[in-house]
């Protein structure tokens, strides 16, 4: 090659490798460019996941919250659904992960689209890198820490020499010569200054804070002692800092001449806001820390921010604003360190003490909120996976119970009829005056004439010796009959508050029998008010000549949405009692209506991160990622009521629809406590990386648009729940000694409770029900002339055979040859040939007989078909206040629980608890206990001193 | 031979440059890592010390440590007894906090000087 050729040669390769080296360095450098995929979205496993909710191959079942797979097994559904996520998608949501499917009115729309993302190599993943702190306090604290003890002390606030007496502590001895401790619980002491003691009781030193430090005196003088501080040793007499992370060594003699003991304790001064998640570099690696929170919770909250910055839209831009991007932030929550440690760990002994052996794991939760302001100070969760071991590793069922539950909605039982009771009270106040006749215990057949199938069981309410129940005893005592007697007397509610006059009704019998007759306004009413009830289907035989049905009674088919008292519920407390009918107050922010495809989970706690981060409220999307950290809606679903014992009943007596969260629950009794529109609420802080802060605006709370009148009545009668004939009468002498207590200080306890034992049984169609009535729906079963059941024009159902064994049955057989039709009852795993044979008994009835379906104007409406669903537990919910002295109205401390005039005074700290432990006991034997644990242990002292 | 003709007396340049970057390097003390296998390796042994000397503290003054709270700013020995310490070692505070120079006449007058809320002090222990 010639030389010429050569430098050519070279000089090209030299051009095409500077051009290379500079696309690359702009490439890097150009804001401009495009970005690069660093996403691979799942596309295709999303298309086709959309094909299977189009054809309805997976549905919601809204009586069992979960989603059921509607394919037959070895098919290609059911092939893709077992080899992809889908199948652990769906055991996800079933376990409790509602963030994974959106479900709207029964329906499910899609399923969260960034749920398998998948970062590519050299990408960076988007993630929150801020601090996850509890509540801040106003002062740092400090801790010494071993195996076995924990030492809180905080900031002293007067002197330490005038403290006579110290709060003492034995320090659990560690190594070979010590005792084995491995279920012995964790000893724990606080205070401002500390006695540590040794095995044999003598004082080994005293440990303050002084400024940023600890204080630590040796005050070992036995033989064999020596106390060193990171390996300095501390002579007797002197004193010596503790920094955080110094750690202290204490060695002591067992006995004269034992052997020598010693024992470790780790240095801590504690930041203002404990910190619950921190990211991290680690080894080379950022990541969050620990990686196993205690709080469980946290991990769904460090996960709902991760996906807030990862989520995409469709069109490949990122959801969160890009200044938000660039901008980290600290989240304190409103939750105590202090507080959620206690109770979630008072809450995990005594949970364990109820456990057996071998027995299915239960669910217990307790919130503690801030009644004045509605922060959530503690939401402790029983079981965690430590409690678990290996029970039912990797299934939905475990998943299910490793939730938080104060974020799941559960049986409350009796507790519902206070909420109800105030509904139905401010709506018709003169309904207070409600006195029903005494009754023994047992099996209730009727309330106001209306036989109940099946009946109601009841305890027995001794009456206050005149042989009536009034308002407060039916409080006091938990009267089923009387919630049941007041929530269908709140049905025939006139305007200006009244009872609507008896009206002549078949159904009813002239004059109530004697124990059904009731007093309001102080007269007896012997005959029924007109109500407005979904009363039962008539099974009355039809009379001969005026039809099959007595007409007046369609009338009375209704729907309750629209009674005046349940709209009440939804202004007062901002509860649903349909789909969509979430009412605000005009004066105050809204809480967050149910958007799309969120009606199973409301997000209204987090709303101050949710304004952050989407840049206001409008902009938040229905889809934002914090429905897996956030409590269940309730809805007490009025709108879809059609039977008055199995489903309107059910509600007052916490069962069916009335399934609650926690967090609701305590939210509601403050409301009533305090008189203030108060909002549960999660946020605390936002801190930005220059320090701004962001704050839930000044608790200015709107006051509660509720009868001051009814309000303390409602009040006086929870304060009687601990009388010794109250419901809650263990708590009785807790409740006089703490009053007595405050007392000497010149203040005074509210106490306002209110025990529930759900022990209810709640109705739900079964599969048959379910495949019939849609059936039905798409008009393949209907009523002939003569009132049989014919299916898709084959006439009259048959199931019989003729003459010929090898005759066919001809609404078999075409049932069997309708794709669509068999569609439905495969999905419901209902056999054709049951469907055939429970319409022909139908059509071989007589007409009176006839009771297996429900008709209305000539046409089918529904197989009526349920099975049971027992919900059996025990709930608790109190709202414990400190008040000055001048609200005492009534009652003497330490001989009954005091009368507080609540409409005049505001507490100055008050705490409400709502407790809810499920299937182990009813609330006296089981949730009124661990209420006077926490009282006793912990909320005594948060009240006294704050939090 | 081709080799000859490929070489030239840049090559013998870029051979020396990098002699006398390794030589260098070497000769500044850089050199690879190459523990021997079951020999621990020699750190360098150091004393871990606090910045501060364990027998002091730094607090900050506050209103209530006075001796009559709500009477009066708290002086130096009113937080020295405040926080249990010996009345011994408010001179060894003064001498901290106004430098060893305060003559023995004026500790007294110091320890009774009131101090501005919110100001650090530092206090002996022992």
């Amino acid at each position: 090659m010639k030389t010429e050729a050569r430098w050519i040669l070279a000089a090209v390769f030299v051009a095409w490798l500077a051009l290379w080296v500079w696309r690359v360095a702009v490439g890097i450098n150009n804001p401009l460019a495009p970005p690069a995929d660093s996403i691979h979205s799942a596309q295709g496993y999303l298309s086709t996941v959309d094909l299977y909710l189009r054809h309805d191959w997976l549905t919601y079942d809204s009586a069992k919250e979960e989603i059921v797979p509607g394919f037959l097994p070895g098919t290609p559904m059911d092939r893709f659904y077992r080899s992809s996520y889908l199948e652990r998608d769906v055991a996800a949501f079933n376990g409790g992960n509602r963030s994974v499917f959106r479900v709207d009115n029964g329906r499910i729309l899609s399923i969260d689209p960034n749920r398998h993302n998948i970062t590519l190599p050299f990408a960076e993943t988007r993630s929150w890198k801020g601090l996850l702190t509890y509540r801040p306090e106003s002062g740092r604290a400090g801790e010494l820490r071993g195996d076995g003890i924990v030492v809180s002390l905080f900031g002293p606030t007067k002197g330490i020499r005038g403290q006579e007496r110290l709060d003492e502590i034995v320090v659990p001895a560690q190594g070979l010569s010590g005792r084995q401790r491995k279920d012995e619980p964790e000893k724990r002491v606080r205070g401002e200054a500390v006695n540590l003691l040794d095995g044999n009781g003598a004082t080994l030193g005293k440990a303050h804070l002084i400024g940023g430090s600890i204080l630590f005196n040796n005050r070992g003088y036995g033989s064999g002692t020596s106390i060193s501080i990171s390996g300095e040793t501390v002579p007797s007499g002197n004193r010596s800092r503790i920094d955080s992370g110094d750690l202290l060594k204490l060695r002591w003699r067992r006995g004269a001449q034992g052997a020598s003991q010693y024992a470790l304790l780790w240095g801590s001064i504690l930041g203002e806001a404990p910190v619950i998640s921190a990211y991290r570099a680690v080894n080379g690696q950022w990541r969050r820390t620990p990686a196993d929170p205690d709080l469980r919770l946290a991990g769904n909250v460090v996960d709902a921010l991760n996906g807030a910055f990862r989520r995409h839209t469709r069109s490949g831009a990122y959801v969160i604003p890009e200044r938000r991007q660039a901008e980290e932030f600290d989240l304190a929550l409103t939750l105590d360190a202090e507080l959620q440690d206690e109770v979630q760990r008072h809450l995990r002994d005594y949970a364990k003490r109820l456990h057996h052996r071998d027995e299915t794991p239960f669910r217990a939760a307790v919130t503690v909120m801030d009644a004045k302001t509605g922060e959530l100070l503690a939401l402790a969760s029983f079981p965690s996976a430590e409690d678990l071991g290996d029970w039912q590793e990797g299934t939905a069922a475990r998943e299910r119970l490793l939730r938080n539950h104060n974020f799941s909605r559960l049986p409350i039982g009796s507790v519902a009829k206070v909420i109800l009771a105030s509904a139905i009270l401010q709506e018709t106040p003169s309904l207070a005056s409600l006195r029903i006749r005494a009754y023994p215990g047992g099996e209730i057949d009727q309330i106001l004439g209306i036989e109940l199938d099946p009946p109601m069981d009841d305890h027995s309410i001794p009456d206050g010796g005149d042989g009536w129940l009034d308002f407060d005893e039916f409080i006091e005592r938990s009267s089923n009959k009387y919630a049941a007697t007041l929530l269908t007397l709140a049905t025939a509610a006139a305007d200006g508050d009244r009872l609507r006059p008896p009206l002549g009704d078949p159904d009813v019998p002239e004059e109530l029998p004697f124990q059904e007759q009731f007093e309001y306004q102080g007269s007896l009413w012997t005959r029924r008010p007109d109500l407005r009830l979904p009363i039962a289907r008539n099974t009355r035989p039809p009379e001969r000549g005026k039809g099959p049905r007595p007409p007046d009674l369609c009338k009375r088919i209704s729907t309750l949405e629209f009674l005046p008292y349940a709209e009440r519920l939804s202004s007062l407390f901002g509860l649903e009692i349909s789909r969509k009918t979430l009412k605000t107050q005009p004066d105050r922010q809204p809480r967050r209506p149910p958007g799309e495809g969120d009606d199973l989970v409301d997000t209204s706690i987090w709303m101050p991160v949710l304004e952050y981060l989407y840049d206001g409220r409008e902009s938040i999307p229905p889809d934002h990622p914090f429905y897996g950290a956030s409590p269940e809606r309730e809805n007490l679903a009025y709108n879809l009521m059609d039977s008055y014992r199995q489903q309107y009943l059910s509600v007052v007596l916490g069962g069916g629809s009335s399934t609650w969260t926690m967090p609701r629950v305590a939210e509601i009794f403050s409301r009533l406590v305090t008189g203030k529109q108060v909002d549960a609420n999660l946020v605390r802080r936002i801190r930005l990386s220059d320090g701004s802060v962001i704050e839930p605006p000044p608790q200015r709370l709107p006051d509660l648009p509720m009868n001051p009148a009814i309000r303390q009545r409602i009040a006086d009668a929870l304060t009687r729940v601990v009388n010794p004939e109250g419901t809650a009468h263990d708590l009785r002498p807790v409740i006089l000694s703490l009053d007595q207590s405050f007392a000497a200080k010149g203040k005074a306890l509210g106490f306002f409770s209110k025990t529930g034992s759900p022990n209810n049984t709640s109705f739900v169609p079964t599969r048959v029900a379910r495949a019939v009535d849609a059936l039905i729906a798409n008009g393949a079963l209907r009523l002939d002339d003569w009132r049989r059941i014919v299916y898709r024009g084959t006439g009259p159902v048959n199931a019989d055979r003729g003459e010929d064994a090898n005759s066919s049955v001809p609404s078999l057989d075409a049932l069997q040859a309708n794709p669509q039709d068999m569609a439905i009852l495969r999905r419901l795993g209902v056999s054709p040939r049951y469907v055939i044979r429970v319409c022909d008994t139908w059509n071989d009835s007589r007409p009176e007989d006839r009771t297996q379906f429900e008709v209305s104007h000539g046409k089918l409406v529904r197989l009526i078909n349920t099975r049971e669903v027992k919900s059996v537990g025990a709930a608790y919910a109190f709202t414990m206040g400190l008040y000055d002295g001048s609200a005492r109205t009534g009652g003497e401390p330490g001989g009954s629980p005091p009368r507080i005039d609540v409409l005049h005074h505001q507490p100055e700290r008050a705490l409400t608890v709502a407790i809810v432990v499920e299937g182990q006991g009813n609330s006296l034997k089981v949730a009124v206990p661990l209420a006077r644990i926490l009282i006793q242990e912990v909320l005594k002292n948060a009240l006294a001193n704050g939090w | 031979m081709p080799w000859r003709t490929a070489g030239s007396g840049r090559l013998i340049l870029i051979a020396l440059s990098v002699l006398i970057a390794v030589g260098g390097a070497v000769a500044l003390g850089y050199e690879f890592y190459a523990p021997v296998r079951g020999q621990v390796a020699v750190g360098n042994p150091q004393e871990a010390q606090p910045d501060e000397p364990r027998d002091r503290a730094k607090v900050k003054v506050e209103a209530y440590m006075a001796k009559e709270p709500g009477k009066g700013l708290p002086t130096l020995a009113d937080v020295v007894r405040f926080y249990g310490l010996e009345e011994d070692t408010v001179p060894c505070a003064v001498a901290e906090n106004h430098g060893e120079a305060a003559s023995k006449a004026a500790i007294p007058v110091l320890a009774k000087r009131p101090i501005r809320v919110g100001e650090e002090v530092t206090l002996c222990l022992d």
